[in-house]
């Protein structure tokens, strides 16, 4: 189970799925910049993998990615029960209205609905609103976990 | 007979002078202005000086029969309604200039009403005809005032994409160079080679892009509208040539420019008209170029310029002796993106260069046989000169 992966104690994870590589190094040295451990994937399926084994703290995804597009993982990530619960930052390079369209278009004739993202952060954001975010979302992930 | 919009003019040819004087007097009676004409040939010739509406004609007549005479008639004016007489024996021809898209016929002895009945219904067949291609204009006329409307709402929605692409781009180089300079500061900070380095990458990366975009823009907009200006003609042609005298003496092709003597000045816009002349030049090169590479014989190659004024037109001309153009080729040479360079050409330069054209409210003009060159003009209006302005 995925669950029984996480340690209270052990630097809190984040995993990283982003294809372009200076992001991925960027969002590397954000996440290390806030003590927090990186596992870096390059795309969907490489993220997926990583899933199966572990169960992360947060997951910063990428939605425009080639290959298994991070649509389609964030879709998979918002309909597994798994994985549902952690907390997750779309980081993308398109604006938040058009992904809320893709999100709207995909619920069309769904019995079960996905959810919107609930932290999206575009590309061009400031580093310092990132890591606000990405603060957000750890302190609420232990919450929400006995 | 109704004949009340206009006067038809008909021609008759006949050979017999009884059957002309007597068809003379009804159709004039009628209404019809009457050419008479004794035999095939000089039905055809006044047929040729006059443009009669509707033409009768013998077909049974010495020299030029009346077959002849129709085919010879629709093959020069397909719309000209001919009506054939026969005689009771010709059957056979009478149903063979149908053939020949006669009108009619009728048989002698003429009975007045049968051609009055004959004359009729070529006059219906003409109006309506005529009306059908007044619509005709009509709805084309409509169908390009529509065209234009399209291409200009294309242009504007063409606009709203490529402002939106940009923003596009433009923010993620922003969240590139963000991202570099957060990772150089932590490079600092921790002092991190690895760090420093990897920003350094990131951060010029960022800037060659926001380079390579900047001059995509300038280049869109220099397509999008002309700067018209006053210019000598010569000067954008002296341009292209001293810029492109170096790549022609390196591929042994002579260059040569005639410019225009007298001293006059046009309004275009310079960059856009030396950008077609490149174009023009550079094919001109290209095709002197493959012609040695096709049939490896040896002559003399060369690209001409003229720069000549034609009546109110600036002419530009380029010549080259290289390998010419395919009837194929050379007849889509402006619609489609084509290009006959293999991998080298893109199709976009003669497509570019119409649009620029067409801008000045100019022409393109070409020639080409294949093997053994092409001529290339394009010709921009003289604006009358403007005085007391500067």
């Amino acid at each position: 189970m995925a669950d029984t992966n996480k340690t209270d104690k052990g630097a809190r994870t984040v995993l990283v799925i982003e294809d372009e590589m200076d992001m991925r190094f960027y969002l590397m040295a954000v996440v290390r910049s806030l003590g927090l451990d990186p596992i870096l994937t390059r795309n969907g399926v490489q993220g997926l993998e990583v899933l199966s084994t572990l169960c992360p703290d947060l997951i910063i995804l990428d939605v425009m990615m080639p290959e298994k597009g991070g649509a389609l993982v964030y879709q998979e990530l918002k309909t597994n029960p798994l994985y549902r619960k952690i907390p997750l930052i779309v980081f993308s390079g398109v604006d938040f209205h058009s992904f809320a369209h893709y999100v709207k278009m995909v619920n069309l004739g769904q019995k079960t609905k996905i959810d919107f993202p609930k932290y999206y952060v575009e590309k061009s954001a400031d580093p310092d609103y990132l890591k606000e975010v990405i603060r957000k979302c750890i302190p609420l992930n232990r919450i929400d976990d006995p | 007979m109704e004949n009340t919009h206009r006067i038809y003019t008909i021609l008759l040819v006949d050979d017999e002078e009884g059957i002309r004087n007597v068809l003379d007097i009804t159709l004039t009676h009628a209404g019809f202005k009457v050419l008479l004409a004794a035999d095939g040939d000089t039905g055809f010739k006044t047929f040729l000086a006059q443009k009669p509406d509707i033409v009768i004609t013998d077909i049974k007549m010495p020299g030029i029969g009346g077959i002849d005479l129709l085919k010879q008639i629709k093959q020069i004016s397909p719309d000209t309604e001919v009506i054939m007489i026969t005689g009771h024996g010709d059957m056979d021809l009478a149903v063979k200039s149908l053939q020949y898209e006669a009108a009619d016929f009728i048989t002698k002895p003429i009975d007045s009403n049968e051609l009055e009945l004959s004359v009729k219904k070529a006059v219906d067949r003409m109006s309506i005809n005529q009306r059908m291609k007044s619509y005709m204009d009509d709805l084309e006329k409509v169908i390009r005032k529509k065209d234009r409307e399209i291409d200009e709402s294309q242009s504007l929605a063409t606009i709203g994409q490529t402002v939106a692409g940009m923003s596009h781009v433009i923010k993620n180089i922003a969240g590139g160079l963000k991202g570099s300079s957060f990772i150089l500061e932590q490079g600092i900070e921790n002092e991190n080679r690895e760090y420093l380095v990897k920003g350094w990458e990131m951060m010029k990366g960022n800037i060659d892009k926001i380079t390579n975009l900047s001059l995509d823009l300038l280049n869109y907009a220099k397509t999008s509208r002309p700067k018209l200006k006053q210019i000598n003609p010569n000067h954008p042609a002296r341009e292209v040539v001293e810029l492109l005298s170096s790549r022609a003496s390196e591929k042994q092709i002579n260059i040569s420019l005639y410019p225009l003597e007298k001293e006059l000045s046009i309004m275009v816009d310079c960059d856009a008209i030396y950008t077609v002349i490149f174009t023009l030049v550079t094919n001109a090169l290209d095709a002197c170029e493959e012609k040695n590479e096709v049939s490896g014989t040896r002559t003399d190659k060369k690209v001409d310029i003229f720069v000549e004024q034609q009546s109110n037109w600036i002419v530009y001309r380029v010549r080259d002796n290289g390998q010419g153009m395919d009837d194929n080729v050379s007849g889509v040479l402006f619609k489609e993106f084509i290009t006959t360079k293999g991998t080298r050409g893109t199709g976009f330069g003669l497509m570019t260069a119409k649009k620029i054209i067409d801008e000045h409210k100019g022409r393109i003009l070409f020639e080409s046989k294949k093997g053994q060159g092409s001529v290339f003009a394009i010709k921009i209006p003289l604006q009358p000169v403007q005085t007391g302005r500067q």
